[in-house]
């Protein structure tokens, strides 16, 4: 028998004897170098990359459903087309205070919701990732 | 936590308790890892691979059936890692060599490190299929047609690969265990 020092504390591993005194040499060999391998942090890594992405899942799903509620209620009060108001406000020829004065109330509810879901999602996302 | 596998498995099951996950992982991590260097030569790698490996044990949890060995049922999972990572395998073949170029000085090394360098270059020496069957079978525990299943070949076939392989490996270590008592 060999004496070695593992993890701090020196313990007895079998010794390279003859095979043929020996059950399973192998199995031994694999045990003991299996034996060596110190958590080291490691299951902590798993169990939080699991909270990481089951936090990220349910902030998509949230995202999603908004979105989804969002869309349904635009189509319900005719709203024109998301992508159209928004690239004419982009490229100026439509604006916010337009919309103000315009008194087109949905709209203005539709923009307002959708700036408070975009806010929020990024906070929770950024929050997600600090933590994670 | 004194609780078995399988009533861990069952409270991942019910609540998804993560702790008794966590505790799963504690327990399997030094198996799964180690053999997974066995099969991969690049621990970095195979850290990565186990990491994997667990989390998509988290997701297939409930088509794990309590009663069969976690251990085992774990084994196949991270084999399948291992077979998705061959790809990044074969592109860091660098650690593999600076091991093989770190041999030579072999005092620098303590007990349990030469036990496994000696381990790797025995199994070097095998054909893929007998690597991994010994492998799977003496990391995991896995039995003949638990291998079978995971590697989608024969029982007669493993058994063979199991046996030839171990035979190789007996021998290469006798090799080397001469060799440095002839030193």
């Amino acid at each position: 028998m060999v004496k070695t020092k593992s993890e701090g504390d020196w313990k007895t591993i079998p010794a390279r004897a003859p095979m043929n005194e020996e059950t399973d040499h192998i199995q031994q060999l694999f045990d003991h170098v299996k034996a060596d391998t110190s958590d080291e942090g490691f299951s902590e890594q798993v169990i939080s990359r699991l909270a990481l992405r089951q936090r990220i899942r349910r902030v998509v799903l949230v995202c999603a459903a908004l979105m989804g509620i969002l869309l349904f209620v635009s189509q319900l009060l005719r709203i024109e087309p998301l992508v159209v108001r928004l690239a004419e406000i982009a490229d100026g020829s439509f604006s916010i205070l337009e919309l103000l004065g315009g008194g087109n109330v949905p709209l203005l509810v539709f923009f307002f919701v959708l700036v408070i879901v975009i806010s929020n999602t990024t906070m929770t996302m950024v929050q997600t990732l600090r933590s994670g | 936590m004194d609780a078995s596998d399988d009533e861990l498995v069952v409270m991942v099951k019910q609540t998804g308790n993560r702790d008794a996950f966590g505790e799963l992982v504690r327990r399997h991590q030094a198996t799964v890892r180690s053999t997974l260097v066995r099969l991969t030569k690049d621990p970095p790698l195979a850290d990565d691979l186990a990491q994997d490996a667990f989390i998509r044990a988290y997701d297939r949890i409930e088509q794990y059936k309590v009663g069969r060995s976690f251990r085992s049922w774990l084994g196949g999972i991270a084999y399948n890692e291992y077979l998705q990572g061959l790809r990044r395998i074969r592109t860091s073949r660098r650690h593999l060599e600076s091991l093989a170029s770190g041999l030579d000085d072999s005092s620098e090394f303590t007990n349990v490190e030469s036990v496994a360098i000696d381990l790797d270059r025995a199994l070097e020496n095998l054909r893929v299929e007998e690597r991994t069957a010994v492998v799977l079978s003496y990391g995991f525990g896995m039995s003949h047609a638990e291998i079978s299943s995971v590697m989608k070949a024969p029982v007669g076939t493993v058994k063979s690969w199991v046996n030839r392989g171990k035979d190789k490996v007996r021998g290469r270590l006798e090799d080397y265990s001469s060799s440095r008592t002839n030193e």
